[in-house]
């Protein structure tokens, strides 16, 4: 060997983050952090101060609603604890402390958004570190990855930053400083193979979800090394064992290969195990009465992820995605773009149906869109969840409704899917009444318009609030089904806020109210052959959806992760079976006694 | 404007950062008093997110809260009582 020591082949120790192997040609990102450079102006005229602050204010916005996006992704993928840090940082990009400072560089000193965001992200990140305290300094690193994400969106190259590190045309092994939480988020496990970096322990965030992910990685490399580090230099790691092989042997190379295939391999036949037996069978009890397993989805995404995970249908789809982060009110044509290649993503994807059903925009104060503001004003409601949302809106806004309605319908229409549209937040028959004239005008102006309208869409509603529930019978008569929505229900039933874990933890996840209010909603539509269905957490609930079947709920509809070991839980006992244990649950009377029952399952 | 002062000593095992402190700020942000969090000589505002973490506040440090406003009592109440819970970290 001719060549400097460090190109021996024996592999370096590092620290095991996340098991597995990878080896493949290094994408090498040297600088610690990643911080976008603005590379422009970082002064202003006093004339430019209004724009500035309107663009800083705009690029907030959007990377405020791109972290929901990421944290609702990470929840359903990974796990809430690891999609808590991008809670953080939303607050972070909302604090009145930073927010001061930078209004206040702009205004004052004519700095521009871009040189502001970062002075005061820097300034507070560096207030951080001095606390000399592990923790706390991990905090520096989320100010700063929040602030780059902002400057992405001022900067204007959002697209190409946010796939900077995400997503690569040929397998690679990335080799970095340091990653961010949103970083390892982004990272794609078809084409990452593995991840290297200088700092990093087993415990950050990135590194639990590099586990997540089922992505190989270490840390601790000792940064010397990763400078002399080129792009395409073929290297490979030992996430088991702790290992760096920055030039591995012809032999070596050989061995790490055919482990990295058997990993990959094992992971496919895993995967394959798990999906195929429930992905492509409808769901049913053991004696194959069917109960349908539908998704809860709130985008094009989660539409397709659906699909893909055996959803017979979508059967609530949050049409919300389309208006939130964002000032101006989407259009009739671009509601009706979105909304088709929606339709179409899940039609792509799903072996099993191609039903919908399409909630419409279930605004309020307690979900806030800044696009409806120059309509109904701000909100500023004393008592959102009792305010002015959901239907309500749709009553004094028709003109919204229909557009939305509108779009909806041409959508189906154009690709074919069953869409069945309910309403959001009904407590009053005079509502549902409105809202069906509502929807027998579009129609018919659809009609005189030439459009076809498809097929038969159904009408139905959400039963969310006790005034619904406890009107079902006479409801019933008036709607094509009935969808209920578990968590609102819950929270109007027993007064109380399901987001404040102040009085939740006094109830349990079934409450005796609760239940008996489901019960009647179900019987009320058995009555008039009105289908309900039930969508919300308690039908993600491996031990609570069997007992929704038995009390006579055909079609339980849950986030996209929940549908194969629900449709698996199912399937192990009879209707019969189910039954018996909801008339038993019927008959308790403090939510400890259901419970119990509830433990005779899960013990089973 | 009524004004509400109390002392909490933190208990959870991480002491006030990420969640906790994301929690804080939430619960805070509920009510219209203003309010103060200190600690020992720093002082935040508790509905700042970055002045809390930058309280540094670990396991057994000592806050005092203090509210000034119309809902100051329950404001203090309420975050007194998610610091007493430990965050619901435990389980």
């Amino acid at each position: 060997m001719s060549g400097p020591e460090a190109l021996s082949p024996s592999p370096m120790v590092v620290l095991a983050i996340s098991p597995g192997v990878a080896i493949g040609p290094a994408r090498v990102y040297e600088l610690p952090g990643k911080m976008a450079r603005s590379g422009h102006n970082d002064r202003i005229t006093a004339e430019q101060v209004a724009a500035e602050r309107q663009q800083l204010h705009t690029a907030l916005e959007a990377a405020v609603a791109e972290l929901q996006t990421l944290r609702e992704r990470i929840t359903r993928k990974v796990g809430r604890n690891e999609a808590d840090i991008f809670e953080a940082q939303q607050l972070m990009l909302q604090d009145p402390e930073l927010l001061e400072e930078i209004e206040t560089l702009i205004t004052q000193q004519h700095f521009s958004a871009v040189a502001a965001l970062q002075q005061a992200a820097e300034h507070q990140a560096g207030e951080l570190e001095a606390l000399k305290s592990e923790v706390f300094a991990a905090r520096a690193a989320d100010i700063r990855d929040a602030a780059s994400r902002v400057i992405r969106h001022l900067v204007g190259n959002n697209q190409a930053a946010a796939e900077d590190t995400g997503v690569a045309e040929f397998p690679i092994v990335i080799v970095a400083y340091d990653l961010t939480p949103s970083d390892t988020a982004n990272l794609d496990p078809r084409t990452i193979l593995g991840v290297c970096t200088v700092v990093g322990g087993p415990t950050t965030h990135a590194a639990i979800l590099a586990r997540a992910l089922e992505i190989p990685a270490v840390s601790g490399l000792d940064p010397q090394v990763l400078s002399l580090l080129r792009d395409g230099q073929q290297i490979a790691i030992d996430g088991t064992h702790g290992l760096f092989y920055r030039a591995p042997d012809v032999q070596q190379q050989c061995e790490l290969f055919a482990s990295m295939l058997r990993q990959q391999e094992d992971r496919a036949a895993r995967h394959k195990q798990d999906m195929a037996h429930w992905r492509d069978l409808p769901g049913s009890t053991a004696d194959g009465r069917a109960v349908q397993v539908f998704a809860n989805v709130g985008d094009k995404e989660s539409a397709r992820a659906a699909g893909e995970a055996g959803a017979e249908g979508i059967g609530l789809l949050r049409t919300e995605f389309l208006f939130g982060g964002r000032a101006v009110f989407p259009d009739e044509q671009e509601q009706f773009e979105s909304y088709t290649a929606l339709f179409q993503a899940f039609a792509e994807a799903s072996p099993l149906g191609k039903t919908i059903v399409a909630r419409t925009l279930d605004a309020g104060a307690d979900k806030p869109f800044p696009a409806l503001e120059p309509f109904i004003g701000a909100l500023n409601e004393a008592n959102p969840a009792l305010g002015l949302r959901g239907a309500r809106i749709h009553l004094v806004h028709q003109d919204l409704l229909r557009q939305q309605l509108r779009a909806l319908l041409r959508a189906a229409a154009l690709t074919g899917i069953q869409l069945d549209i309910m309403f959001p937040m009904i407590a009053t028959l005079e509502e549902v009444r409105r809202l069906r004239a509502v929807f027998a005008a579009v129609r018919e102006e659809l009609q005189v318009e030439g459009v076809s309208t498809g097929p038969q869409t159904h009408i139905g509603i959400m039963i969310e609030t006790p005034a619904a529930a406890i009107m079902a019978d006479v409801l019933a008569r008036e709607v094509d089904f009935f969808s209920i929505g578990a968590n609102d229900l819950f929270q109007y039933t027993m007064a109380a806020d399901r987001t404040n874990n102040r009085v939740m933890g006094m109830f349990g996840a079934l409450e005796p109210s609760v239940w008996r209010l489901i019960d009647r909603v179900v019987q009320a539509g058995e009555a008039h052959g009105k289908p309900v269905a039930l969508c919300g957490e308690l039908a993600a609930d491996p031990r609570i959806a069997p007992l929704l079947a038995g009390l006579g709920v055909r079609e339980l509809s849950m986030s996209p992760s929940a549908i194969l070991p629900v449709k698996a839980v199912l399937h192990e006992r009879t209707l019969e079976y189910w039954q018996g244990l909801a008339r038993q649950l019927l008959k308790g009377e403090t939510a400890e006694e259901m419970q119990t029952v509830l433990l005779s399952i899960s013990e089973r | 404007m009524p004004v509400v002062e109390t002392t909490v000593v933190i208990t959870n095992k991480v002491g006030l950062h990420a969640r906790p402190a994301s929690m804080f700020v939430q619960i805070a942000a509920r009510f219209q008093s203003q309010v103060q969090v200190m600690h020992g000589e720093k002082k935040a505002n508790a509905k700042s997110i970055m002045g809390v973490l930058k309280l540094g506040a670990m396991p057994g440090d000592t806050l005092m809260l203090r509210a000034e406003g119309e809902d100051a009592e329950n404001a203090v109440n309420a975050l007194a009582e998610l610091i007493d819970r430990k965050f619901n970290e435990e389980e």
